[in-house]
């Protein structure tokens, strides 16, 4: 039930996006006969799930797949399957058909979780640190006041080297491998690194590190409460969001928050940062968009109206099979004009990507980081007859230049990364490069009322 | 038609917030006019249609009595286990106004006086509705829209009579007066009560097309009013249901 190795695909990682807690899949894998009700609801959802995509998915061709035939293939094995395990991994294997971010299925017993119940505890639970895997090495690149990797003695720029009883240097090395030329290499070993390094909430979950001075630190710190407050949208699995928000240097506003989720308290804060950057003239602004992994489009849009005026532009397009339909901001009153520097990373997904490629795009920001993970694509979420949830994916999106993210990422205009050296040296490189290039900007102009 | 403003304020709440939703397929029924119009070979005028269904739902006496209303409503998403609760308030002449609050969305509010629409909430800060999206709203707040069609609709035409929900009813189509888009509706032959309405719903994102279905009816300061409402958006795949709880 712990994530104890690296899946070998990016699909079992996406399943993932959005809280999903597959890390537990084997909650799912009871090996009990299916009673003759259960079996109907099994098929049932098997056919939901076929019919759902082939009226509602984006892509009419299906990438070029028979879906029919696919149908005819996997609907006999579900009706000959004797558990609930085998049943689940034919319906898995019928949405992963598509080979689509944001196309899976969440086994109703890990999606049967709710906000605070033991449930979810399997896997929420973590350190406090955020890491990410840099060129081969997974790298500690944010330690979490008051978390138990601070009081352990966790510092940026220690390399973990061993999770559990993994060998985290070679595992990066073995799926490094695998996923050569996978354009989604960097996201999918990053996010299974995040995702190795949680756990039940108090459990005492073993780790090693080289620390700066090239030594090796053991430590089996108990796993605390995530960050942020849980926060659940209908049947999805409950996230932990957080927000924060600070003046940097001479009046540089800065936001950072992790999804975009829990509107009724992450939108107030955000709006009240951002009236206080105009009304002291702020000389710039920073949205901290890395390891965000998207959510509501409606807070994209309504974050977005701080900075562009509606009537200028808009942030994309969701392509759905039979319609479009913008992707559009809700201009605020008086909007901010002056400089806005955008912090992605590998872990910057869906919403994150769709803000900073729509905030470039209409000449209202410069990113900053590396390369996104490439998953914007409008997504819905559907409870199953047996249980489960579905999620597929009802839109392509493209940029308002008619670019495509899915797979291919938001590519910084200032390609900055961390590095051991710099970690260890407790410099945010990607922070400093937006800071330098917002202190060479004209500073006139921060505001201008809506058209 | 109160049910469809409600259905519009649900609309984009619900789309614009990317909120997760369930496959609602909805079942074709284009044979069925030319079946139907076999049968009906003359059509009554819309105007009478629409009277008959005034009269149905309590009279037009009943209807100039009431200056106002306020409904509070549940609008689920079942599939994706989302809710949230609304309440509407209309008075003549044209005004609305409806708050709608959810965890996911926090509070939303919209008004129109007959002229502006306007809504705020923290996800969007304050905003004036134009265009389409204006005029559907306007013409959604007009409590006596249907007592008296001419104040809102330029034209209603009897088109065909087709079935709906195994109850054969007569379409009408109203175009409403300005720019807004117009509406097919299916008032049942025999009990003569609106059963179903297809229009499309606008926003600053597009046009999406809908279909609300009515049942429910149930009297209230004399004229009888559809206590539950499922709107079907099949190209989002999303199915909303609202019920009257007070």
């Amino acid at each position: 039930m712990k994530p104890t190795s690296f899946p070998n695909t990016g699909i079992r990682w996406f399943a993932r996006t959005g809280a999903v807690l597959l890390a537990g899949w084997a909650l799912a894998a009871t090996a009990v006969n299916l009673p003759p009700e259960q079996r109907q609801l099994e098929l049932d959802s098997f056919e939901l799930v076929w019919t759902t995509l082939r009226d509602q998915h984006f892509d009419a061709t299906f990438g070029g797949l028979d879906w029919q035939g696919v149908h005819d293939e996997l609907r006999p094995k579900i009706e000959s399957a004797l558990t609930r395990e085998e049943t689940s991994r034919i319906l898995r294997d019928l949405a992963h058909r598509l080979g689509q971010s944001h196309v899976t299925i969440i086994p109703a017993e890990l999606s049967a979780s709710t906000a605070g119940s033991d449930d979810t505890a399997d896997a929420k639970g973590g350190s406090g640190l955020e890491a990410r895997v840099i060129e081969t090495c997974a790298l500690v690149i944010k330690v979490d006041p008051g978390s138990p990797a601070e009081t352990a003695g966790v510092r940026p720029g220690w390399e973990i080297v061993r999770i559990r009883q993994e060998d985290v240097p070679a595992q990066i090395a073995r799926f490094a491998k695998e996923l050569q030329g996978h354009p989604q290499k960097d996201l999918i070993l990053s996010g299974e690194l995040g995702w190795a390094l949680r756990g039940k909430v108090g459990e005492r979950l073993a780790l090693r590190f080289i620390d700066g001075k090239g030594e090796t630190v053991d430590l089996a710190a108990p796993l605390a409460e995530p960050r942020g407050q849980l926060f659940q949208l209908g049947h999805c699995p409950p996230v932990a969001v957080w927000i924060e928000t600070r003046i940097l240097g001479t009046n540089i506003g800065y936001i950072a928050f992790n999804a975009f989720m829990d509107p009724v308290r992450l939108m107030p804060t955000f709006n009240e940062t951002m009236e206080h950057a105009i009304r002291d003239r702020a000389k710039g602004v920073i949205l901290d968009l890395r390891g965000n992994t998207g959510g509501m489009g409606a807070m994209v849009m309504g974050m977005g109206g701080w900075f562009l005026n509606a009537q200028e532009g808009f942030l994309g397009t969701l392509h759905l099979r039979t319609n479009e339909l913008k992707h559009i901001v809700w201009s605020r009153p008086q909007l901010y004009r002056g400089p806005v520097a955008v912090l992605v990373d590998t872990l910057s997904l869906c919403g994150s990507e769709v803000l900073a490629a729509g905030l470039r795009e209409n000449g209202r920001g410069r990113i900053f980081g590396t390369r996104t993970g490439g998953v914007a694509r409008a997504g819905s979420v559907m409870r199953l007859p047996n249980g489960d949830l579905f999620m597929f994916a009802m839109a392509d999106f493209r940029t308002r230049n008619g670019q495509r993210i899915k797979g291919v990422g938001v590519t910084p205009d200032v390609e900055a990364n961390h590095t051991r050296e710099s970690l260890l040296a407790g410099r945010d490189v990607m922070l400093e490069a937006a800071l330098n290039w917002i202190l060479t900007q004209d500073n006139d102009n921060q505001t201008q009322e809506r058209k | 038609m109160k049910s469809t403003r409600l259905n519009n304020t649900s609309w984009m709440t619900g789309r614009s917030l990317a909120l997760v939703c369930r496959l609602a397929l909805v079942a074709g029924t284009s044979l069925l006019p030319f079946y139907a119009e076999a049968e009906t070979p003359k059509l009554p005028k819309a105007e009478q249609v629409l009277e008959d269904y005034v009269t149905a739902t309590g009279g037009k006496a009943a209807y100039d009595r009431i200056q106002n209303r306020v409904t509070k409503t549940k609008v689920t998403l079942p599939a994706a286990g989302i809710s949230m609760d609304m309440t509407i308030c209309l008075a003549k002449p044209g005004k609305a106004y409806t708050v709608t609050e959810s965890p996911a969305t926090g509070k939303i509010e919209q008004g129109c006086d007959g002229e502006v629409v306007w809504q705020n909430s923290a996800l969007t800060g304050p905003q004036l509705k134009k265009g389409r999206e204006r005029a559907d709203l306007i013409n959604a707040g007009i409590l006596d829209r249907w007592t008296y069609w001419p104040s809102a609709f330029q034209k209603v035409e009897c088109v065909g009579v087709e079935t709906v929900e195994q109850r054969a009813c007569y379409k009408v189509v109203a175009q409403p007066k300005g720019e807004g888009n117009a509406q097919t509706l299916f008032f049942d032959q025999t009990s003569k009560l609106l059963v179903k309405l297809a229009t499309k719903v606008e926003s600053a994102m597009g046009a999406v097309p809908m279909e609300s279905y009515f049942s429910d009816y149930r009297t209230v300061d004399g004229v009888m009013l559809p206590h539950q409402v499922k709107a079907v958006f099949s190209q989002l795949g999303r199915e909303m249901v609202s019920k009257v709880v007070a």
